[in-house]
Formats: structure tokens, C-alpha cells, sequence
């Protein structure tokens, strides 16, 4: 079995690329992901090969994108938030504590989420994926 | 950082969000001086009279990128060439000169103070200690008496 090195930065993006080829339901949505390809280069060059409407630059507001992630996981999308710098999930809070965790349990059905941080450089990443 | 205002707001004029708080929005030219300093003086009037804030929208723009990794991908050098030719500055220094307020003397004195100003400021902080662990708490919270 050969060995690849990858950096963590360059795993996230062809990770990304995989779960955006194989199902259409998957977005990325969070701040400078688009032409400018992240604040850490995470995203690169998935907004030339999705598009703007899978890869999608977001105003400046915590709160909206995770309030939109959540809304478009109720309704059967998978979406992949990406929170510019770690600190800034703070300012989501509102949703992640009121909205994401009691959403499940209103909807009656199961959530999974997991939270992947990146080490250096600083990235946080949501990662919604809902079992039906 | 990349997304223009155009892009990331529904509204053409910012200054439109005062309705929704109950409070005056005014648009002004941020890159002139005295229409941002009339703007302001007129907030300032009406909030000590006790009426309340007002939401100054002053419209301007970044010429460099938001920090040196900045490649300003999201914009073309002629937007940004288009904004250089609308600086303040100057347009503030020919306003003060035809009006008569400022003379070619004052311009040149005013510019020498402030460059000094700026250069003394660096010069003072490059020279202090640098800072300690220990004093990471000073001025975060105030002494109280029991």
C-alpha cells in the first residue's frame, strides 16, 4: 500500500470534493470559502469545480449560517458549515445550543453531529449528518 | 473579507436598517470629510438632546487586502484604481485651499506634524518593554471595595 503525505488543509478539501461528487444534497456554506478559497485555503478550488450555489460565501454572521445549515438539514440537505476561526462558533451559539440540539428531538428523529476541529490552522468545521 | 457589499446585503443602502430600529439612517460619502463630519454633528446634536441614535452609513473603500495573504481575487484593479482617484485627502486639501480656509503653508505644516506624529508613535512603541504574562489582567476588571 503506497503512503500519501497530505496536509490537513489539502485531506478537508478532498474529503469535501468526495462527499460533494458522490451526493448532491451536500453544500458548503461560511465566510471567504468562495473565489477566495477560505481563510486557511480549506475550500481551494471546490467554488471552480461545485460552483457558487454548493460552495457558497456567506455574509458576516455566525448566526445566519448555522441558522440556515440547521434549517437545510431539517429539510433533508446535507450542509458543511464552515466557521472561519474557532472563537467565531461563539457567536452561534443561539442556534447550536437552542435550534441544532433540540431540532431532533421536535422533529422525532436522530441527529448525529460531529464536530471536527482543525488544529493549525485554526479551524473549526461543523459537520451535520442526519440518520433517518 | 471577499464578499462585496452588493453580494452580501439585500439592500442597496444600509442606512435603511435605522427604520426597522426606529431611528433616522443617513448615506453619506465616507471619502468626504466634511460631508462625514456634518453627518456626524447632526447625530450628535440629536442623541445630547436626548433624542436617540442615528445610523451614519459612510461609504467607502479598502485599497490594500484585508492582510498580506490578501491576493484581492474577489475584485479587479480597476475598481480598486477607481477608488484611489476618489481619496479623501486630497479632495479635502483642494476644498480647504480654494475656500480659502488653509493655505499651501498651512497643507505642508499640518502633513510634516502628523508624519512626525505617526513616526514618534512607532519609534516609542518599538522602544517599550514588552508586555508580561502578569500583567495579562490589568485593566480587565476594576478593584472593588467590600
Amino acid at each position: 500500500m503506497s503512503e500519501r503525505m497530505l496536509t490537513m488543509a489539502e485531506a478537508l478539501r478532498e474529503a469535501l470534493g468526495i462527499a460533494m461528487t458522490e451526493r448532491p444534497e451536500v453544500f458548503i456554506l461560511g465566510e471567504d470559502i468562495g473565489i477566495y478559497g477560505g481563510a486557511f485555503g480549506v475550500t481551494g478550488d471546490l467554488y471552480q469545480r461545485f460552483g457558487p450555489e454548493r460552495v457558497l460565501d456567506t455574509p458576516i454572521s455566525e448566526l445566519g449560517i448555522v441558522g440556515a445549515a440547521v434549517g437545510a438539514a431539517l429539510s433533508g440537505m446535507r450542509p458543511i458549515v464552515e466557521i472561519q476561526f474557532s472563537d467565531f462558533t461563539a457567536q452561534a451559539m443561539d442556534q447550536i445550543k437552542l435550534r441544532r440540539f433540540t431540532s431532533c428531538w421536535e422533529a422525532h428523529s436522530m441527529c448525529r453531529w460531529c464536530f471536527v476541529r482543525h488544529r493549525d490552522p485554526e479551524l473549526a468545521r461543523l459537520l451535520n449528518t442526519r440518520r433517518t | 473579507m471577499s464578499s462585496s457589499t452588493e453580494k452580501a446585503f439585500a439592500i442597496e443602502r444600509l442606512a435603511d436598517r435605522g427604520l426597522g430600529y426606529g431611528i433616522p439612517g443617513v448615506t453619506v460619502d465616507g471619502n468626504d470629510v466634511v460631508a462625514v463630519y456634518e453627518a456626524a454633528e447632526a447625530a450628535v446634536a440629536r442623541a445630547r438632546n436626548g433624542e436617540g441614535p442615528t445610523l451614519i452609513e459612510s461609504i467607502t473603500y479598502r485599497w490594500k487586502g484585508h492582510s498580506r495573504s490578501d491576493k484581492n481575487l474577489y475584485r479587479t484593479k480597476n475598481e480598486i484604481e477607481e477608488w484611489k482617484n476618489l481619496d479623501p485627502i486630497p479632495k479635502f486639501i483642494d476644498r480647504a485651499l480654494t475656500s480659502g480656509v488653509l493655505n499651501q503653508g498651512d497643507i505642508e505644516y499640518i502633513q510634516k506634524l502628523s508624519t512626525e506624529q505617526i513616526v514618534d508613535a512607532v519609534k516609542q512603541a518599538a522602544a517599550a518593554e514588552a508586555a508580561e504574562p502578569s500583567g495579562l489582567l490589568e485593566a480587565v476588571f476594576k478593584a472593588v471595595s467590600a
